[in-house]
């Protein structure tokens, strides 16, 4: 029971920061169609963001240890930096091929994601880095199992964004252009969207939620390197097809149950069998249920 | 009378500014430009380059850089000037481009003659750590003089572009044959030049020279015209190319190390073949095709007779070759495509990905089997009769090594792959791939079997992946999980997608571009990964269609209505038999 309490623990921890990168995929996917492999390149870009304003935090002012100012700035920075390179990605590589067939923005993804990941390897390093511990390493028992507070935080997180996107996209007038545009672009238009504002917002929101996911993924696993957002993409991705893509409850629900199942799998099959067992689960889904666990929906 | 004399004066006024006009017009500064800065680029190739010794890992670069002699990259930097200047008198003689495309043409010689020795500064000064003032005034000069001549082809566009290149018509069978015969062996010269240029800083001179080069042969309309000659005597350029890559062992005197590579590409081609075939025909993208690869790989290793293995079975290798590896690797194509039938584009992409990493854990875990991460090494060449064909054999006095003999192996595959393919496009199930990647519910509605048409698909790419994964195997002598890793499929699919999707030559020009550059380039090999997503990126946004596309390749990915017109045309020419 503990043990299960325990890994329980574990994979919500998990989806949190999948969830966090899936909203991205999901929200870019129901928009403009296109699988974004470079999204999973800005998460890791937020966890290098978020370790280089904590280095400049520490010569400049001196931060050490934890401190919840040096937690918000490190998030802020994060979140605020992310979207500039997401939003460079769709005005630069992805718009120009909006009209093209679909292999080709999907094959420049591909590249973009290469170039993103050895950028970070060539002009920084290839290394595993040391993230800082921004959190309190408090942890609390339930039953028999230990969770730690930083687990909390990061799925509190996850589930506030959550809840802020889903009410900026239900409520507010660009949340509405936003529906619009995902239900039929050029009807959008002609209603007075502006359709590449609409399209660059997309990628603005995303980009800031994956590199806060960075951050917290950073936090969680305690080191980062440039290969980390591949995989965690990947993950990813397979979370917002299981939810259904295009649909952000789903991605959310998608997300937490990977996490939960990949945990499990890793538990009871063994850690190195972990990733394989994700993309069986990917493989099922789209086997039985192809539009996902909540069906595809355009936005909210 | 006043008014008469003022009028002749004023005539005479405006016959004046008329001729001037014309005399202006006649010599037009970007004519004269053009030559002036080819000469200046040719005097700026015969001013320093260096002016303090530069250590290149304890090796000064005085030599050839300081001295007048040529050597280096100045030499390819030379041969652009010299063209610039060629053309550019050329055009100032006939006093006007005829063409845009002519302008073009000046401009892409006048862009790489100015790239050519930036590009040699700033390796420098990056990578050997050059100080600026090290450097002559050569390369200055020389990259002035490119910025000018690519000013002057600037300045040229403003004439009307032209009628869009064509082939060159029929002349006579004789013309045609020349032609194929001097194309392929500059191209196959070419080659040959490319392996022995053999500093790195040297070679990007030489590869943005002959890019700037070609691209400029290119706008004028060269390589379509010659595509013509090629159409009509297919049969004799494949066969003459067949026997150039024949005698490439024989023009290395022995080092083995450009053959290795050459046969590494020749492999590229075969797997780039086969997922030509999934890709291009039937428009399934596949992104976990190292799988195949892969699982091929292991298969030829497994059985293959190695000394460190867990597994001892031996089955001949012309047997695992043609028969065992390709049905294996077939098997895990239908597998793998059973449960993606029912997906679309994007997600098949991405389960496809899935599964490549599927198969790329399961080797490094399944320890009893492939010995995990530490993979399968010492894998013997294969024997025929009692000799090794490692082993190598001499003729006329020429040692041809072993890797060469697998070279010739791959020339078979490629030819037999080729013979498949073409054989599978003309037939029933090939035009049912085009149907299906076109319109998979109209293809259904026509009676295709749409399940077992991308069922066949997927089976006949991931074939001809299990035969070039089996010569991997022995080529390599050793198969390890890090070797069939998601790089190489995006590699794979960089190689089609470079070359030109649908177009068997261009695949062999995208595995020889992306096997050597790599090779050649190995000093910068750290950066290599970051060019490469570059490229891809770049690609697609200016030549989606690939350097070597197929005409209907091209017309669907550009779709521009001045290219569907121009196709339309030419269909419209042949119909009405003019």
């Amino acid at each position: 029971m503990d043990e299960l309490i325990q890994q329980l623990a574990n994979g919500v921890t998990k989806g949190s920061y999948y969830a966090l990168i899936a909203l991205g995929y999901t929200m870019v996917y129901g928009i403009i169609q296109l699988i974004n492999f470079a999204h999973g390149e800005v998460f890791m870009l937020g966890a290098f963001i978020g370790l280089w304003t904590f280095n400049l935090g520490v010569s400049a002012f001196g931060w050490g240890g934890t401190s919840v100012v040096a937690l918000v700035v490190v998030l802020l920075v994060a979140a605020l930096a992310t979207p500039v390179i997401g939003v460079s990605l769709e005005r630069f590589a992805y718009r120009p091929l909006r009209h093209a067939p679909r292999l080709a923005p999907l094959i420049t993804a591909l590249g973009a994601s290469f170039l993103l990941q050895q950028a970070v390897a060539v002009f920084y390093t290839r290394g595993q880095l040391q993230f800082p511990d921004l959190f309190p390493s408090t942890s609390f028992q339930i039953g028999g199992a230990s969770i730690q507070l930083l687990w909390v935080f990061m799925v509190t997180v996850a589930l506030v964004l959550t809840l802020a996107l889903t009410l900026f996209i239900r409520t507010t007038r660009l949340g509405k252009a936003m529906r619009a545009t995902a239900e039929d672009p050029d009807t959008a238009r002609l209603m007075g969207i502006n359709v590449d504002v609409i399209i660059a917002l997309t990628f603005v929101i995303g980009s800031a939620l994956a590199g806060v996911g960075g951050v917290l993924a950073g936090m969680y696993l305690g080191q980062i390197n440039f290969f980390m957002g591949f995989i965690a993409g990947l993950k990813a991705f397979t979370a917002a097809v299981l939810g259904g893509i295009g649909n952000i409850a789903g991605a959310v629900l998608g997300a937490f149950l990977l996490g939960i199942l990949e945990t499990f799998g890793a538990a009871y099959l063994g850690g190195q069998w972990q990733d394989v067992f994700a993309f069986c689960v990917l493989i099922l889904v789209l086997v039985f249920r192809p539009t996902g666990l909540l069906g595809e929906r355009v936005s909210a | 009378m006043s008014a008469s004399a003022s009028t002749t004066v004023a005539r005479r006024e405006g016959d004046r500014a008329e001729a001037l006009a014309r005399l202006w017009s006649r010599v037009r500064l970007p004519l004269v430009a053009a030559p002036v800065g080819g000469l200046v680029a040719v005097a700026g190739c015969y001013l320093y380059w260096t002016l303090a010794t530069i250590l290149v890992e304890g090796v000064p670069l005085t030599g050839f850089l300081v001295d007048f002699g040529f050597g280096g990259v100045r030499r390819w930097a030379l041969l652009l000037a010299i063209a610039s200047l060629a053309y550019g008198g050329f055009l100032l003689l006939r006093r006007q481009p005829r063409t845009g495309r002519q302008g073009e043409a000046l401009a892409r010689l006048g862009l790489g003659l100015t790239v050519v020795p930036l590009l040699w500064m700033v390796t420098l000064v990056t990578f050997l750590n050059a100080e600026l003032s090290q450097i002559g005034p050569g390369p200055w000069v020389t990259a002035a003089g490119g910025a000018l001549v690519w000013l002057a082809g600037r300045g040229l566009l403003d004439a009307p572009l032209g009628a869009a290149p064509e082939e060159w018509p029929r002349r006579s069978v004789l013309v045609d044959g020349a032609l194929v015969v001097v194309v392929e062996l500059v191209a196959f010269g070419v080659f040959l030049v490319g392996i022995a240029v053999d500093d790195p800083g040297e070679f990007l001179g030489f590869f943005v020279a002959l890019t700037a080069a070609g691209g400029a042969l290119a706008s004028l309309g060269i390589f379509k015209g010659l595509a013509g000659p090629f159409y009509r005597l297919d049969a004799f350029a494949i066969a003459l190319l067949a026997v150039l890559l024949l005698l490439f062992p024989f023009t290395q005197a022995g080092n083995t190390f450009w053959i290795q590579v050459t046969a590494q590409a020749g492999l590229f081609v075969v797997a780039a073949l086969g997922l030509n075939i999934v890709v291009g025909s039937a428009g399934l993208l596949d992104l976990g095709y190292v799988a195949f690869f892969g699982i091929g790989a292991y298969t030829a290793a497994l059985t293959g007779n190695a000394l460190l293995t867990n597994v001892n079975v031996h089955i001949p290798f012309v047997l695992v070759l043609l028969v065992v590896a390709p049905l294996v690797t077939a098997f895990f194509g239908v597998l793998l495509g059973a449960p993606t039938l029912r997906l679309r584009g994007d997600y098949l992409a991405i389960v496809t990905l899935g599964f490549g990493e599927i198969v790329r854990i399961t080797l490094n875990n399944a320890d009893a089997i492939t010995r995990g991460p530490n993979g399968i090494s010492s894998i013997p060449d294969p024997t025929v009769g009692g000799w090794s064909i490692g082993d190598g054999f001499s003729l006329a006095g020429f040692d041809i090594p072993g890797n060469g003999v697998y070279l010739y192996l791959e020339l078979l595959l490629i030819a037999i792959t080729l013979f498949v393919m073409y054989r599978l496009n003309d037939s029933r199930i090939g035009r049912a791939w085009i149907a299906v990647r076109e319109d998979e519910v109209a293809a259904a509605a026509m009676g295709i079997n749409t399940t077992v048409i991308k069922l066949l698909a997927f089976a006949a790419g991931a074939f001809f992946a299990g035969m070039a994964g089996a010569v991997n195997a022995h080529l390599l002598t050793q198969v390890s999980p890090d070797s069939y890793t998601f790089a190489i499929s995006v590699l794979i699919l960089a190689i089609v997608v470079l070359g030109g999707i649908g177009n068997p030559p261009g695949v062999a020009l995208g595995a020889i571009i992306l096997t050597f550059l790599p090779e050649k380039l190995r000093e910068f090999s750290d950066i290599r990964f970051l060019v490469f997503g570059f490229a891809l990126v770049l690609m697609m946004r200016f030549r989606p269609e690939g350097l070597l596309p197929s005409a209907r390749r091209r017309r669907e990915l550009r779709a521009t209505d001045e290219v569907a017109v121009a196709e339309s045309q030419q269909l419209f020419d042949i119909r009405s038999g003019t």
